[in-house]
């Protein structure tokens, strides 16, 4: 196997690999040279499912892993992001369960048991207390969330986990769903009004850092990738954390939900189709990959088989001796859908502009009661939904129902 | 009397000094335009698999709120730019220029500075000042009103 960067060299011989980035996004549209396998993260690889499924510039794999046994081997939800129109064109890197990481030295320096949370709301009761200004110049410093009502990711983490989706099963547009008003409005009031328990971090990624160090925020919620980048950016929160599944919004309800997303895929025109195969197999599905996935960036496989692996056991002294891999396996099964949707990124923005248009309204009323703003909730998503409707119509590719 | 037969004779000269200009025109200019002209009337997916759509992409743009947002907003940019600001930075050259004005290298400094300091350095530099809360210039503002502090951003501000 070869870098892309020595493409050149190996052209005729071996297969190449490349982390796709932009100008890969048009090398795939435009048919221009590209390396045989590439890992592609889903907010680009999506964009790829907006012509037909003919012309799609990955390798359509859907056969090749029902043969091979890894379509029931992995994780389904895995499969989501890289499937259109029922055909899977990539083979899934992750599953990517969002738990919630707490700051364990000063919830227990409060005395507090989070055994006791369930739901969101066992979430701002138990740990109420903890909200306070720690250092007495009149303002509170210390926050029971980090979620905002301008931090997109936070909220489609929330969304999912409440059982939001953009699209129903045909693929159309359903943002105006009244339980996405009632979900806005909910996330409204924890982020303004007399019940607020949330904030946001400092756009500054050093303020920021040295923010969470300080505690402004007790709880954050965090996928397993993220738990990854942690460990290396702020090493002096190592035994400091502690992991949960997310609190449910409802008794009973999903513990989890998931943050991004990455697949290797084989380009369509590639002349080593079998040989990228395997090494994207390789790569990817290998016990051993496996397990160095997990131990450099805190990842678990999308292979069912491999949770019983050993490693996944051990404990982390980073998240103060829990078994975090086990801790994400638990919660694998349960991750909602990813959508493949092109349209995805778009309907994200909408409820993203919907949820602040919403925060905005509630403050210049002073309306902080749940049932006061759903009605301006829904009129916003009536809104978004028209726009994301005239945008999804607009493809005529997608717009014939296109199953080439 | 003798007659001498004229014949016409094609100088290529000319073309050989315009051939390279015509040829590059023609490929960086022309057909771009063309095939800009062309793509205006199609939809497509990637240079190989287009589908002619008629106008639909014209009665887009015309019916999108946002456009006419940002064509306004473009015409009050340009406005703004031709009648304000460049009359007044005119009469502050001149101003700057003027022997009496006391103070004039200073001034001319202050000006000038902005352009020693690269942009991603203003950039960084003015983060931590106008951060939400934390920054530089609310922990000032809160410690003088003693209020709750915190300007209006604009990563909060709504576009829906």
């Amino acid at each position: 196997m070869e870098s892309g960067q020595s493409r050149q060299e190996g052209a005729d011989a071996h297969p190449q690999w490349a982390g796709a980035g932009a100008s890969d996004g048009i090398g795939i549209f435009s048919g221009a040279p590209l390396a045989d396998v590439f890992e592609i993260e889903r907010g680009l690889a999506s964009r790829a499912f907006t012509g037909p499924l003919k012309d799609v510039g990955f390798l359509d794999v859907t056969d090749r892993m029902r043969e091979s046994g890894f379509f029931e081997q992995i994780n389904e939800p895995s499969f989501s992001p890289w499937m259109s129109r029922g055909r899977i064109f990539g083979i899934p890197h992750d599953v990517h369960p969002v738990l919630l990481a707490y700051r364990s030295d000063l919830v227990e320096e409060a005395g507090i048991d989070v055994s006791q949370i369930e739901t969101w709301d066992d979430f701002y009761r138990v740990l109420r207390p903890m909200q306070k200004d720690t250092n007495g110049d009149g303002r509170v410093d210390r926050w029971l969330l980090h979620a905002w009502d301008t931090d997109n990711e936070v909220t489609q983490i929330l969304f999912y986990q409440a059982g939001g989706s953009y699209f129903n099963d045909e693929g159309e547009a359903q943002l105006n769903n009244p339980d996405h008003a009632a979900f806005l409005v909910r996330l409204v009031t924890w982020i303004t009004g007399p019940e607020r328990r949330v904030t946001d971090l400092a756009v500054n990624p050093v303020m920021s850092l040295k923010q969470r160090l300080d505690g402004v925020v007790v709880a954050t919620l965090l996928a397993d990738w993220a738990a990854g980048a942690w460990k290396l950016a702020m090493p002096g929160l190592g035994g400091k954390v502690k992991l949960m599944p997310m609190p449910a919004w409802e008794a009973g309800g999903r513990r989890t939900s998931v943050q991004g997303g990455t697949m290797i895929a084989i380009n369509r025109n590639s002349p080593h189709t079998e040989k990228a195969w395997e090494f994207a197999k390789n790569l990817y599905l290998s016990e051993e990959n496996t397990e160095a996935i997990f131990r450099k960036s805190s990842i678990i496989s999308p292979i069912k088989t491999m949770w019983s692996l050993p490693f996944y056991d051990e404990p982390d002294p980073y998240f103060s001796g829990q078994r975090m891999g086990r801790m994400s396996i638990e919660q694998a099964p349960h991750v909602p859908l990813r959508p493949s949707s092109p349209y995805a990124n778009m309907a994200q923005a909408f409820l993203g502009n919907a949820l602040m248009s919403l925060r905005a309204y509630a403050d210049e009323n002073e309306l902080f009661d749940q049932e006061q703003l759903v009605p301006e909730a829904q009129r916003l998503l009536d809104k978004a939904q028209v726009r994301l409707q005239r945008e999804m119509g607009r493809n005529m590719f997608l717009a014939k129902g296109d199953e080439s | 009397m003798s007659m001498k037969s004229h014949h016409t004779r094609w100088n290529w000269s000319p073309l050989f000094f315009v051939g390279p200009f015509l040829l590059l025109f023609s490929v960086f200019v022309v057909w771009p335009l063309i095939s800009s002209l062309i793509l205006a009337f199609q939809q497509t997916y990637g240079p190989g698999t287009t589908i002619w759509v008629g106008f639909r992409n014209f009665s887009y743009l015309i019916s999108d709120v946002h456009f006419w947002t940002a064509v306004s907003n473009t015409a009050i940019f340009t406005l703004g730019s031709l009648f304000i600001q460049l009359p007044v930075s005119l009469g502050l050259a001149l101003l700057l220029n003027h022997p009496k004005l006391v103070g004039r290298s200073w001034l001319r400094l202050i000006f000038f500075s902005p352009s020693l300091v690269g942009l991603p350095f203003v950039a960084i530099l003015f983060s931590p000042i106008f951060e939400k809360r934390i920054g530089l210039l609310n922990v000032a503002l809160h410690a003088l009103t003693g209020g709750a502090g915190g300007t209006p951003s604009l990563r909060g501000c709504s576009t829906t």
